[in-house]
């Protein structure tokens, strides 16, 4: 067996460093662009930006060699660090009406990164621990407690669009560790009623729906009725709870899924968004051109809205490339996850690729007109610390995983 | 269990997902870039699409017998979109309105310093001709354009003004704290009492639209690949105000008297009339008022733009001393039957000092009801000795005086509860011995309250005790009819026993229909009214004078408070408004005993 540290070789997944190392190109490439404005003062962010992906660049280096075994056995303490993190935010002064930062002065960082990795490591420790057990609670009642909690936290901060991807990882994990497709149906059942109940025959139908399942899979007495039981509470305490919210607060849920009803705001942004990358065509405007981000009509365009300056400068085919990087990405990301011996390992790095996937699709999504507007970044390309170095770290843990993929 | 997946099987899956994913992004950006080109591209060059806002009308507020009082009226703006090169045609169109060129020409230039991107109202609300003499010349004035703007509109001008109140264009200051929120400059915004109250819902979502201009900044119309997003109007407000109650009780100012009156219903704590005079006119603001109309009105010793009815604050006078002798029982420091040791002489002697009634000739030995129905000062002073300033101030704020009643309108003033601290603070130790609280137990002195905290007590008194907190909203709706508020009825006891409550609604009723009573000028032919009058003394002019009722006195479907500033006293101005104020509203309502007041059988 080959000890830990860094296995320079054919242990190295070289695939999928490149692949990172290629989108931190294409990304610094692209935000040197989006600060060339006609807003000055842009443009010293670039240098800053450097600045990070260097900091990211060795963050990768160092969680390469740091064993897997090391986040196993600290999942918990990592875990509660972040959670302890996440409800110390809330009592920090407020920062453009959230509490999503933390000062430190030369940089602020956001705890939500943190508890993503954080959740990522306890769910694959838990799971990798109670696979085969057969108690309900343990497979799946303490990995959504687990879930919850950060995701709550993130919530309230608020921060809706970061608060999804928990459940995503929870998925990920749960489908990755094996669990049956019947039981992620019925984990997701509760979700799904609560969307269903906004139309009586969709909610009649959904229960059918769930009754038949359970014939089909023959689940037991004991197991079905609490489930339909808490699917029909769900189902009937949905329009209850809608009734209930502010009328500000039920706004902001429909303009996060329809941005067109906020034509002021977020809608604005996604047909600036639309205009940026259609007029891009196929082969953009070249680079430096893009006449809609010189006018800064997107408040965000080195941020968030990263993608619509790559459209509109690089057209249709830079958007390929950077979408092919993805795949290539994404592609070693879950071969290096099914390569790992380890259930651990795996599930960490599963863990991660689902982060990548989530983060990337909702991002270009909305940049795209086709997700809701959540203030993502898009990994490895916007601009930002926080987020530049997390997931340079986070590719960093999968790196990791690969070079010890034989370990147990 | 059999469904499990192999490991290769739930890699296939994985990647699956993830590379579907990644094909439908990439066909959505087929769709953008390639078959969406044209329209996108087209927007896109020379950045020639413009948006122009569509502004959303301002909700109506109705009241309960469906009356309009103020809805939403087009008028036009002229707005300069240009953000360069615009001295030319700011000159050219100050010309052709014969407008301060330089003036204009300095206003742009501010507001473009503070907030280089935002379109500049040049004018607004253009009368027609002026319109017309625009759009004939819009082609020689690049960078300019009429948009339609909604504005206010109060149909009844001046009447319910402080009910209403006012909106308001937002300035450069405003504007800096208020943009995040979806306001434009130049828009407008509630100001005062339900218009600031409720501008939330009352103002409704702008939509938008695009146009494209050509080289020249000629409109060039609305693309057909974006469709317009249309406007939300505002909510409407239904409103507790009876509106032919509001007139009569506002024609009863109309001598140029200065003073409020205040209608609700006790059973619901619904206002139905609220007046204060003297009033003035919400459309002056609507399309933003004009300097000499600001000044006429700022500057008016009467005060017009204040609200007498909810933020002026008066001594009760004499309409006080159901608390006082409230109090006295609840203390039980007397008996309703008890005559007072002393009888009254016309004056009693309180230290060195010599305290009057303000009959001189007496009223001699007096129980309570007596010492109400004729209001006898004697009395009270001796009864305000034995509780002191402290029990008073304590009964005084049990019974809702010193806070504010919650009513849905801003900047409601509390009153002024003064006690032994407050006394020792402002006027020094020990000042709050001995005549403060004979002063007081007659409603003179430091303690202050609003007509509406007056009609609220009243109110509640005749309700057997039951407060309802005041209120205007019935209902907010949409466009639709769809209710999305409701009214909001809240209820708390005064903390008085039933026989107190009787004792004090005895008496009332007494003061209006007995022989020798003080508020007979409030009588109704068909009705008990029950009430008390009352005589601020003012010590900047003539006193106020008070009358406070409710109607009918068993089970009262009206409470009424009118003050009159500077018109002496209680019994002989306000108690007959008040009085016309009940008829006014019993006669009409009498015969249809709505679902409000279900109690409303009369004897």
């Amino acid at each position: 067996m080959r000890s830990g540290g860094f296995g320079v070789g054919r242990d190295l997944d070289a695939g999928f460093l490149i692949a990172v190392l290629l989108l931190s190109a294409f990304g610094a490439v692209a935000v040197y662009s989006a600060v060339q404005t006609d807003q000055p003062g842009l443009e010293g962010l670039w240098n800053r930006q450097m600045l990070w992906l260097a900091a990211g660049l060795a963050a990768m280096a160092a969680m390469a060699a740091v064993p897997f075994r090391y986040w196993e056995a600290f999942a918990w303490p990592i875990y509660l660090l972040s959670v302890g993190l996440l409800v110390l935010v809330l009592f920090l002064p407020a920062h453009m009406k959230t509490h999503r930062w933390i000062d430190l002065g030369f940089f602020q960082a956001q705890p939500s990164e943190l508890a993503k990795l954080a959740t990522v490591f306890l769910l694959a420790r838990i799971s990798s621990q109670t696979r085969k057990t057969g108690s309900v609670l343990l497979r799946y009642a303490v990995p959504i407690a687990v879930t919850a909690a950060p995701m709550a936290l993130v919530l309230v901060e608020p921060d809706l669009g970061t608060s999804l991807s928990f459940p995503a990882i929870l998925l990920a994990i749960l489908f990755w560790r094996g669990t049956p497709l019947s039981d992620m149906f019925f984990i997701l059942s509760p979700v799904l009623s609560m969307v269903a109940v906004f139309s009586m025959p969709s909610f009649v139908l959904f229960m059918l729906l769930l009754a038949g399942s359970f014939l089909l899979f023959r689940t037991g007495f004991a197991r079905a009725l609490p489930l339909f039981l808490v699917n029909i509470a769900v189902g009937s305490m949905a329009p209850v709870v809608w009734g209930h919210l502010k009328e500000y607060q039920r706004k902001r849920i429909m303009i996060f899924l329809n941005p067109g009803l906020d034509p002021r705001g977020s809608g604005w942004h996604v047909l600036q968004s639309k205009i940026a990358v259609g007029s891009g065509g196929v082969l953009g405007k070249g680079y430096l051109g893009g006449s809609q981000k010189k006018l800064s009509f997107l408040p965000a365009q080195h941020t968030d809205f990263i993608f619509s300056t790559i459209g509109e400068e690089l057209g249709l085919w830079g958007v390929s490339l950077l979408l092919a990087l993805y795949g290539w990405l994404l592609y070693r990301g879950i071969a290096i996850a099914r390569g790992a011996r380890n259930p651990f390992a795996s599930l960490t790095a599963m863990g991660i690729v689902s982060l990548i996937v989530f983060n990337t699709v909702l991002n270009i999504g909305m940049t795209l007109g086709v997700m809701p507007v959540t203030g993502i970044p898009l990994p490895f390309v916007s601009y930002g610390g926080s987020a530049a170095i997390t997931m340079l770290a986070m590719a960093g843990i999968v790196l990791g995983i690969g070079l010890r993929r034989y370990e147990y | 269990m059999t469904q499990e997946l192999g490991s290769r099987e739930r890699s296939l899956v994985v990647l699956g997902a993830c590379m579907a994913s990644l094909l439908l992004l990439f066909l959505r950006s087929i769709q953008l870039q390639v078959l969406e080109y044209e329209s996108y591209g087209g927007l896109s060059r020379q950045n020639r699409l413009r948006r122009i806002d569509l502004a959303a009308p301002r909700g109506l507020v109705i009241t309960s017998d469906s009356i309009i009082i103020a809805e939403s009226r087009p008028g036009f703006n002229l707005v300069l979109v240009a953000t360069a090169d615009w001295g030319g045609a700011v000159r050219r169109v100050a010309s052709l309105l014969d407008a301060d060129s330089a003036a204009l020409q300095a206003a742009v230039a501010g507001q473009r310093r503070q907030f280089p991107r935002d379109p500049v109202v040049l004018f607004r609300d253009l009368p027609p001709a002026m319109l017309a003499r625009i759009e004939e010349h819009l082609d020689q004035l690049p960078g300019l354009r009429i948009e339609t703007n909604a504005l206010r509109k109060a149909n009844y001008g001046p009447l319910g003004s402080h009910l209403l109140g006012y909106t308001s264009r937002i300035g450069t200051v405003e504007y800096a704290k208020l943009k995040d929120r979806g306001y434009r400059l130049g828009d407008d915004i509630g100001k005062g009492s339900l218009e600031r109250q409720f501008e939330s819902v009352l103002r409704g979502s702008d939509g938008y639209e695009f146009y494209e201009v050509d080289a020249r900044g000629r409109d060039r119309g609305v693309p057909e690949a974006l469709d317009p997003v249309q406007p939300l109007p505002g909510a409407t407000l239904r409103l507790s105000i009876d509106w032919r109650l509001q007139l009569a009780a506002e024609s009863l100012f109309s001598d140029g008297r200065k003073g409020a009156a205040v209608a609700l219903e006790p059973s619901t704590g619904r206002i139905l009339a609220l007046v204060s005079r003297p009033n003035f006119d919400p459309n002056l603001f609507a399309a933003g008022i004009r300097s000499e109309d600001w000044n006429r009105l700022a500057a008016d010793p009467d005060f017009p733009l204040w609200d007498r009815a909810i933020r002026s604050q008066y001594p009760p006078g004499s309409t006080f001393k159901v608390i006082t002798a409230a109090a006295a029982l609840e203390e039980m420091l007397t008996a309703p039957e008890d005559r007072l040791r002393q009888g009254c002489p016309g004056g009693i002697r309180i230290g060195n000092r010599y305290f009057k009634c303000w009959k001189k000739g007496g009223h001699g030995s007096l129980d309570m009801h007596q010492a109400i129905v004729q209001s006898c000062d004697v009395y009270f002073y001796q009864l305000g000795l034995q509780l002191t300033v402290e029990k008073l101030a304590l009964w005084s704020r049990r019974l809702g005086l010193g806070a504010a009643t919650g009513i849905d309108l801003p900047q409601e003033a509390a009153g002024l509860v003064p006690d032994r601290d407050w006394y020792e603070l402002r006027t020094g130790p020990g000042s709050w011995r001995g005549g403060v609280a004979a002063n007081m137990a007659i409603g003179q002195g430091e303690l202050l309250t609003t007509p509406l905290q007056l009609a609220s007590l009243y109110g509640a008194i005749g309700n057997d005790g039951i407060r309802w907190r005041p209120h205007l909203l019935i209902a907010v709706e949409n466009e639709t009819g769809e209710t999305l508020r409701k009214e909001l009825r809240i209820n708390d006891r005064l903390p008085l026993s039933p026989g107190t409550i009787s004792v004090l609604k005895r008496a009332l009723t007494g003061v209006v229909n007995e022989p020798g009573g003080t508020g007979a000028a409030a009588r109704h032919a068909d009705v008990e009214v029950a009430g008390k009058t009352g005589t601020a003394q003012n010590p900047h002019g003539d006193d106020h004078s008070w009358f406070a009722c409710f109607a009918p006195a068993d089970s009262p479907r009206i409470a009424v408070a009118v003050l009159v500033e500077n018109a002496g006293h209680g019994s002989a101005v306000a108690a007959p408004i008040a009085g016309v104020i009940v008829r006014s509203y019993l006669a009409r309502r009498a015969s249809v005993p709505g679902p409000s007041a279900p109690q409303a059988s009369g004897q």
